[in-house]
């Protein structure tokens, strides 16, 4: 079950980062994305939290955030179509990077 | 503004870690905490989205959360006096060196696709994201 959680939290944040580029796009949508863009990331905790239940809570939020982030900038740039160099696609990689580190990379909390 | 907008952001995501760090260390200070650190998340939303306005949504998206995540870590073990690991600096050193990279690394910051911006027609304004018209000559 935790690929599906996991899955799950990762559909979630996409749709919330989603909503949250679609809103600024003009002054009409910005509230209504700017709720349920919030709504989608605020209910995507549920799903971390059942991951809690049965992995490492480093590993599972590591994983999560990391995903997450490499994840909605794919879809970013798929949807909103945006143009990055090499250099950038290697800066998204050593943030994604460098979250995961950060998160598992503890001698323990 | 951008920056002020970034550096609000950040501001935001580290106070609410801190809020929420805070909030489990007491029962009484949960609930407080659990709600003032979740309006200050996301109400920090509203200064990325205007970030989103002006600038490529990956880069945004890179500083905002790269940047938030870093200065929220920072502000956790400098509040709480946690001790980082090495391979959790070497996070650090890599975030650092991905915003820099996603900031410097290109001047190809354009984004087309879902949007309201328009092409503008001759002596006609298109919306452009700061509720001014772009009117062209």
């Amino acid at each position: 079950m935790n690929v599906l959680w996991l899955v799950l939290f990762w559909a979630m944040q996409v749709i919330a980062s989603l909503l949250f580029k679609y809103g600024s796009t003009s002054p009409a949508r910005w509230l209504p994305s700017f709720i349920g863009g919030n709504l989608f990331g605020v209910s995507s905790i549920w799903f971390v939290m059942m991951l809690y239940r049965t992995m490492n809570a480093n590993v599972a939020w590591g994983l999560g955030l990391g995903g997450g982030f490499l994840f909605a900038q794919i879809a970013l740039a798929l949807v909103f179509r945006s143009r990055l160099s090499f250099l950038q696609y290697g800066g998204l990689v050593a943030i994604t990077g460098g979250m995961v580190l950060l998160t598992m990379g503890g001698a323990g909390h | 503004m951008n920056l002020l907008w970034l550096l609000i952001f950040w501001t935001m995501q580290a106070s609410a870690s801190v809020f929420f760090k805070y909030g489990s260390t007491s029962d009484a200070r949960w609930l407080p905490c659990f709600i003032g650190g979740n309006i200050i998340g996301a109400s920090s939303i509203w200064f990325l989205m205007l970030l989103y306005k002006t600038m490529n949504p990956n880069v945004a998206m890179g500083l905002g959360a790269g940047g938030g995540f870093l200065v929220a870590q920072i502000a956790l073990a400098v509040v709480f006096h946690s001790q980082l690991s090495f391979l959790q600096y070497g996070g650090l050193l890599a975030i650092t060196a991905g915003m820099f990279f996603l900031s410097m690394g290109g001047n190809v910051a354009q984004e087309r696709g879902v949007s309201d911006v328009r092409e503008p027609e001759r002596g006609k304004g298109a919306w452009r994201g700061d509720g001014k018209g772009t009117v062209l000559p």
